[in-house]
């Protein structure tokens, strides 16, 4: 259902992004891991319409959205939370899980409100929903933005980092509301750090490795942490020798 | 303490609250002048009222500012002589001044990719630009250029008084809409933060394009309606950056982003500026600079909301 | 007329390196601590009145006002950075509550002198210099064109040196780059601001005492005009960056050297024309990267 297709992105000097070439089917929950500077965020900017690609296209269940406004792309059915929660800090919870049900969701007001309402229990801050987001934690305005972004009833969500920062059993729960929100038919590509979590998303050949920029490997998490070229980029010469 | 009392309610605005201020409006502008019998006061309340909550729209809803403001005043004002000059009658009159100042806002609409303190200087900028063109002697035929304008065969106080206290209405109602509708709500999303606002499905560029060009149309508006009262004007009359440091003042000091924030910092500002400062301009001018500087430090969210805190209640 | 626009151009870059010197101080306290110095403009015109005092009471030279007007402003700057910039720096919206707050006050500023000195122009004359004309590449150039060029340069590069190879300069450019990244390094950011206002403030004040030479006459609302023309030069040239400024300044200084000649007319709207063409092309000023619109 999205298909990038030769994606290049330089800033200045500093190639971003080199010819990524990705699949994504119906469905699917993709993961895609890499070094800091791989360029993951980049791509999902990319995607979702905050970054323009020097070269290469971006599809969306057959549509080119390589140029649209990420306003559109949000109506179409694309979501994602940022690595560094960007909330509306003057409203409150509801009102901002709001406002993606409202708006890219393409809901009723009365609905919008009870899909809001529900996706904020989801996650598990129903009790602050009335909570300016100024006075939230870090990880509850993490929480929230996933709740707008399975507000807005998307087709596929883009989760970038959520897990950091995040405590054992945090972390043990996120992974649940991601396989659960996955089983509900909504498209997951999850991009992060933290292997654990990686480990307990894959399945079959959803593991995607970038690093600086190119695609290095798409397959199962065996093949991934086996493979001496990731282990080398991990973890450094050292590892990768055996030594 | 929560924010917005939580729901969106697009067509509830119009609460009882809602109509009891507006007939306290109309009650207070029709009675007022038998009782205090300057008209004129009066009509400039209304005005300056007007302006404040159409700068409201924009400002207390996204956070920018702009600093030219009076430009679309001083447009309203221009736009209107140059109908009646044309001999199209006044309530065409009326929509050329807002069509054109509704344009003049367009023309100004890439500025919105500067961010804040540059928007309100490239805003001021546009300001010196629109002086600069209707004062300059070229534009003589048009509008008069530096010796004004004068359309003292519409003359008709009464008549401009009304339609200025239903245009009073009408922002008023609009200013109350925003403050309760998904509309206000995705402004006020935009003001937080323009680029989750575009992912979570807010088309910003348009939604802030609504907002600017209500505000710009009614500043048009109280400028169409200010030229035809009196009847007479320099390009300094309706064009001066007075106005907006007024305006701004009046918002700040009263609340920007709610209802009668504008509204009461415009009645008590103005009516003391009316009644004492009138004579002593530069002397006010100082001491509204000192009520912004302490206002932004110690109470930065006006008059409103610390009445609200204090006495524990919401104003709408 | 080959030769006149060599001369104009020539001209627009001595004055443009005066104009990228009148902008420096609002863009070095902008880019540090992202607040918006809207008395900027007010500070030129009290240098100013500063300088004709002097000389019209006193009989000093204004290369005299040049020299003490530094440390005067200086300590200026200090009084305006304790009274204010740390509440600033910790309300919700320190950008825009500091423009508010400085156009209160360059309000009360403006009124202040109006009050106190009446609204009379002044000037200050250029007798104090030994020459009356400069000749370069053939051109007779007034040498307080070239007086207001040297100090203007030689106090860019004093602030390049600051910024460039001392420790508190390098401190600085940190917290202009990344704020939050420079403070987890142990940078402390308090003395840096502070040193960096007062000193911008300083810098104003030189500016703000060879300022009648360009702007012609010294009243009390020049301020918000020339406070509007340092924002534009910054436009231009890149926000936050200093050394934007100095593109920013020379392009203006040259355009409106430009249009002085050749379309006299269009001298009044330059500023806000270029800053137009700016906006379009390049939101960011000139040095500043593409990025989308958002």
């Amino acid at each position: 259902m999205l298909k990038i297709d030769k994606v290049s992105k330089k800033f200045g000097q500093l190639v971003a992004l080199n010819n990524i070439d990705l699949d994504i089917q119906d469905g699917e929950l993709k993961v895609i891991i890499g070094p800091n500077g791989a360029g993951k965020t980049t791509l999902i900017n990319i995607v979702t319409g905050i970054l323009i690609p020097d070269s290469g296209r971006v599809l969306f269940n057959g549509i080119d959205i390589t140029n649209e406004s990420p306003h559109r792309r949000a109506r179409l059915g694309l979501a994602r939370t940022c690595q560094i929660p960007r909330p509306f800090f003057d409203l409150t919870v509801l009102e901002n899980v709001y406002l993606g049900a409202k708006y890219a969701g393409g809901l009723s007001q009365g609905e919008a409100m009870k899909q809001a309402k529900e996706a904020i229990e989801m996650v598990g801050l129903g009790g602050v929903s009335n909570v300016l987001v100024r006075n939230l934690t870090t990880a509850q305005m993490k929480m929230m933005s996933l709740a707008r972004a399975l507000s807005q009833k998307p087709k596929a969500i883009f989760i970038d980092e959520l897990g950091a920062g995040l405590s054992e059993g945090e972390l043990a729960g996120l992974i649940g509301l991601i396989k659960r929100i996955n089983d509900m038919g909504i498209t997951v590509v999850y991009v992060g750090h933290i292997m654990r979590v990686v480990k307990q998303l894959s399945s079959g050949k959803n593991i995607v490795v970038l690093n600086a920029g190119s695609k290095i490997f798409e397959g199962t998490y065996e093949a991934a942490v086996s493979n001496p070229e990731i282990i080398k980029i991990y973890l450094g010469d050292k590892y990768a020798s055996g030594g | 303490m929560d924010c917005l009392g939580g729901e969106p309610v697009n067509y509830s605005f119009l609460d009882k609250w809602l109509l009891i201020f507006i007939v306290v409006t109309i009650s207070l502008f029709i009675v007022g002048p038998l009782i205090y019998t300057n008209q004129l006061f009066f009509f400039t309340l209304m005005i300056y009222t007007i302006l404040a909550l159409a700068f409201n729209v924009i400002y207390g809803y996204t956070g920018y500012l702009p600093f030219g403001y009076t430009a679309f005043f001083g447009m309203g004002a221009y736009g209107f002589a140059i109908g009646i000059h044309l001999g199209i009658g006044i309530f065409p009159s009326i929509l050329l001044a807002v069509a054109i100042t509704m344009l003049l806002a367009l023309l100004f609409s890439p500025m919105f990719r500067l961010r804040g303190a540059y928007f309100a200087i490239a805003n001021l900028a546009g300001f010196e630009a629109v002086y600069y063109i209707i004062e300059n002697n070229y534009m003589r035929p048009i509008t008069g250029g530096p010796y004004g304008v004068s359309i003292p065969q519409v003359f008709n106080p009464t008549l401009t008084y009304y339609i200025a206290l239903a245009m009073l209405v009408l922002i008023i109602l609009i200013n109350g809409y925003l403050e309760k509708s998904d509309l206000g709500l995705a402004l006020r999303a935009i003001g937080n933060n323009p680029v989750t606002a575009y992912l979570a499905g807010i088309n910003v560029p348009l939604t802030r394009n609504i907002a600017w060009l209500i505000s710009a149309a009614f500043a048009g508006v109280a400028g169409a309606l200010y030229g035809w009262y009196i009847a007479f004007f320099y390009p300094e009359s309706v064009l001066s950056l007075t106005t907006s440091l007024f305006i701004i003042a009046f918002t700040i000091f009263g609340g920007a982003g709610t209802l009668m924030g504008p509204v009461i910092g415009t009645w008590l500002l103005y009516s003391i500026y009316d009644t004492i400062g009138i004579s002593y301009p530069t002397y006010f001018t100082l001491i509204y600079g000192l009520l912004i500087v302490i206002f932004i430090l110690v109470l930065p969210n006006g008059l409103v909301k610390l009445i609200e805190k204090y006495l524990k209640i919401k104003i709408r | 007329m080959e030769s006149l626009l060599l001369y104009v151009l020539v001209y627009g870059i001595l004055i443009g390196t005066y104009y990228a010197f009148m902008a420096l101080g609002l863009n070095l306290i902008f880019g540090v601590m992202r607040i918006i110095n809207l008395t900027h403009g007010d500070m030129i015109m009290l240098a100013a009145y500063f300088a004709e005092i002097l000389f019209a009471q006193f009989h000093l030279s204004p290369i005299f006002s040049l020299i003490l007007v530094f440390p005067l402003f200086f300590v200026l700057g200090l009084a305006i950075y304790y009274l204010f910039v740390p509440r600033l720096m910790q309300s919700k919206d320190p950008e825009m509550n500091s423009f508010i707050l400085f156009f209160g006050l360059s309000m009360v500023i403006e009124s202040a002198v109006f009050i106190v000195f009446g609204a009379s122009y002044r000037s200050l004359n250029v007798n104090f210099l030994p020459v009356t004309y400069f000749t370069i590449f053939g051109y007779s150039v007034p040498a307080v064109i070239v007086f207001m060029f040297s100090v203007s340069l030689l106090l860019l590069l004093l602030t390049y040196y600051y910024l460039f190879h001392t420790r508190l300069g390098k401190a600085t450019r940190a917290l202009m780059d990344n704020r939050e990244l420079a403070m987890s390094f142990g940078i402390n950011p308090s003395k840096a601001l502070v040193m960096v206002f007062s000193y911008a403030v300083a810098v104003t004040g030189v500016a703000g005492v060879l300022s009648p030479y360009v702007f012609g006459a010294i009243y009390p609302s020049e301020g918000s005009l020339i406070t509007v023309l340092a924002f534009v030069i910054i436009i231009i040239g890149a926000l936050g960056n200093p050394l934007g400024s100095i593109f920013g300044g020379l392009i203006y200084g040259v355009a409106i050297s430009l249009v002085e000649i050749y379309i006299p007319e269009l001298s009044y709207v330059i500023s806000f024309l270029l800053v137009i063409v700016i906006i379009i092309f390049r939101p960011n000023g000139l040095l500043g990267g593409r990025t989308r619109e958002l």
